[in-house]
């Protein structure tokens, strides 16, 4: 190799003194001269332009094929998200701590419908066509004669069984919800409360159906196996080599000679450094700083849902006497339920009048807006109400109860969450959340204590002889990202390769980068 | 040159250079068009 470098830098001098031009001779005469110099410099730079590309053509395949031979496999494989989605469903069916509606799965339609009250028809039937498949799953098949809550829905539901199978259903439907729209502005909230009284109508046997389901432990079980899969497989050699090539790892802070790896490795020492650990010691320091990340992972976690968190304990403050409250509402319920029931009567009547009487369009005008003020003040007191059952289930808490308890109040109240919960996450981001099988202190920290939440976990970290300022734990991106580079030298030292052989491995992945371009 | 003889790290140096080497020509390219140099100091 160095002989072809030398005659590279001979080439290279002949290039830059070729002779272009000549003093002597006529004009003429020097113009066919410089004419050929070029001929013959711009021959010489295309010969070696040929060589030269080839050989590294040839280069650049020795470099893939060492590259090839050198790069691990991916030794875990990455959790399926349609299994774990299914797997988290089927938790919450075979919860016992959650309500029935939650576990049914129904309770987080209603959440979708009351998001999506005032939008798209395509959605609001989307929606419905859950309803139908989640009741027809547990054993009930839904029909128009179930939808009699009012008289738009239905006459919007008996045109939409009508059509259903229909291959023109959404033009057909859409004209029905426009006649009714006009009628019944209020329609897609007529449907919700249609749901809602159905599932009151079937409540014994989507009971019996969520009982059925009792194999919460083992499902668990698969949970937590997937979740420590879903953090091995982030250590897993290939991923963390996958890590360096999208550059989210910087290569130069992991080499041996890198000042910042010596500075990290050092940070989290009460003394000493890490140089200078021995094999006991070394095992140890990684206990702490596996011990450190889960609780730190725990912190974000609360951090993210410190909103709801709050809410809830405002909630909490204010729960004594909601079962009272609550019962006292349900009356009220039942009684506005009789005036729903008693206008749709005297319309229906009023539509198909008896021998002594004659249809009175008058009075079909009038039951029609009874019928639409008592649904909306039914939707209100049903809020209300939902209000109310959060309170019932946070007066069953007390000071002593954990973080945990109020969250999982806070999840089961499945709509109050989902419309409490901070941007950027969601309610599956809870649910990792709560289930999460590594969590510490949330079942540990009482509600009293839960301002205190930060300095507990910086009491710990003193206790485990872990170096940590009160202050890191309000930028706790900086420090979990510094957690993450040391379990990646952890688990690449534990591997069989090494940060150099991953540096060669970086610098041929960007020459393939650029040549596949 | 037997390239399997090589190193990773000799390979990757080589690879740079006959880059840098590639540019390099490129850039002293001639265009055919160039006058002679007395002709250019005379305009």
């Amino acid at each position: 190799m160095k002989k072809l470098l030398e005659t590279i830098e001979l080439t290279k001098n002949k290039i830059l003194n070729y002779k272009m031009d000549t003093p002597v001779g006529t004009k003429k005469m020097r113009e066919d001269f410089h004419q050929k110099a070029i001929e013959g410099k711009n021959n010489l730079i295309c010969e070696e332009e040929n060589k030269i590309s080839l050989l590294r053509d040839n280069v650049f395949e020795a470099l893939e094929k060492r590259f090839d031979n050198i790069i691990p496999s991916f030794s875990i494989k990455d959790n399926n998200l349609d299994e774990l989605n299914e797997l988290k469903s089927k938790i919450v069916l075979n919860d016992d701590t959650l309500d029935i509606i939650h576990r049914s799965g129904l309770l987080q339609i209603d959440a979708m419908f009351d998001d999506f009250l005032d939008n798209d028809l395509g959605i609001i039937n989307g929606l419905i066509t859950k309803y139908i498949n989640k009741y027809k799953k547990m054993g009930i098949n839904l029909s128009a004669s179930d939808f009699n809550y009012s008289i738009f829905t239905s006459t919007y539901m008996n045109s939409f069984f009508e059509y259903y199978l229909d291959d023109d259903f959404n033009n057909k439907i859409k004209d029905v919800f426009d006649k009714v729209y006009w009628e019944c502005p209020n329609i897609t909230v007529h449907l919700k409360l249609c749901f809602r009284d159905i599932y009151d109508k079937y409540f014994k046997i989507i009971k019996s159906y969520v009982l059925s389901q009792n194999s919460f432990n083992s499902l668990i079980n698969n949970y937590n196996d997937m979740y420590s899969n879903y953090i091995s497989y982030n250590y897993d050699t290939r991923v963390i080599i996958e890590r360096f090539f999208n550059d989210e790892l910087k290569i130069v802070d992991f080499l041996d000679d890198s000042m910042r790896r010596k500075t990290l490795l050092d940070k989290f020492l009460e003394s000493g450094t890490y140089s200078n650990l021995s094999d006991d010691g070394i095992k140890n320091y990684y206990d702490n700083i596996f011990n450190l990340n889960n609780t730190l992972i725990e912190l974000n976690n609360f951090n993210k849902f410190k909103g709801i968190i709050d809410l809830l304990v405002e909630k909490f403050n204010k729960r004594n006497g909601a079962k009272k409250n609550y019962d006292l509402k349900l009356k009220e319920i039942s009684k506005e339920n009789g005036n729903r029931i008693k206008y749709i009567k005297a319309y229906n009547k009023n539509l198909k009048p008896g021998m002594f009487s004659k249809y009175d369009e008058s009075k079909d005008k009038k039951y029609k807006s009874l019928i639409n003020d008592s649904i909306n003040r039914l939707d209100s007191l049903y809020n209300e109400l939902d209000d109310l059952n959060l309170l019932c289930k946070l007066e069953k808490l007390d000071d002593s109860s954990t973080i945990y308890d109020l969250l999982k109040v806070g999840y089961n109240e499945f709509k109050f969450s989902d419309n409490n919960v901070s941007d950027g996450n969601n309610m599956s981001d809870l649910f990792d959340f709560i289930y999460c099988p590594n969590n510490t202190f949330i079942n540990q920290i009482s509600i009293s204590d839960i301002n205190n939440v930060h300095d507990i976990v910086f009491k710990k970290c003193d206790l485990l002889n872990i170096k940590i300022n009160r202050e890191d734990l309000d930028n706790l991106d900086g420090i979990l990202k510094e957690l993450d580079d040391i379990l990646v030298i952890y688990y690449i030292n534990n591997s069989k390769i090494d940060f150099n052989t991953i540096n060669q491995l970086y610098l041929i992945n960007n020459i393939k980068k650029t040549v596949n371009k | 040159m037997d390239l399997d003889k090589l190193s990773i790290d000799e390979l990757l140096t080589l690879y740079d250079s006959l880059s840098e080497y590639l540019i390099f020509l490129n850039e002293n390219k001639v265009n055919e068009n160039s006058e002679v140099a007395e002709d250019e100091e005379a305009a």
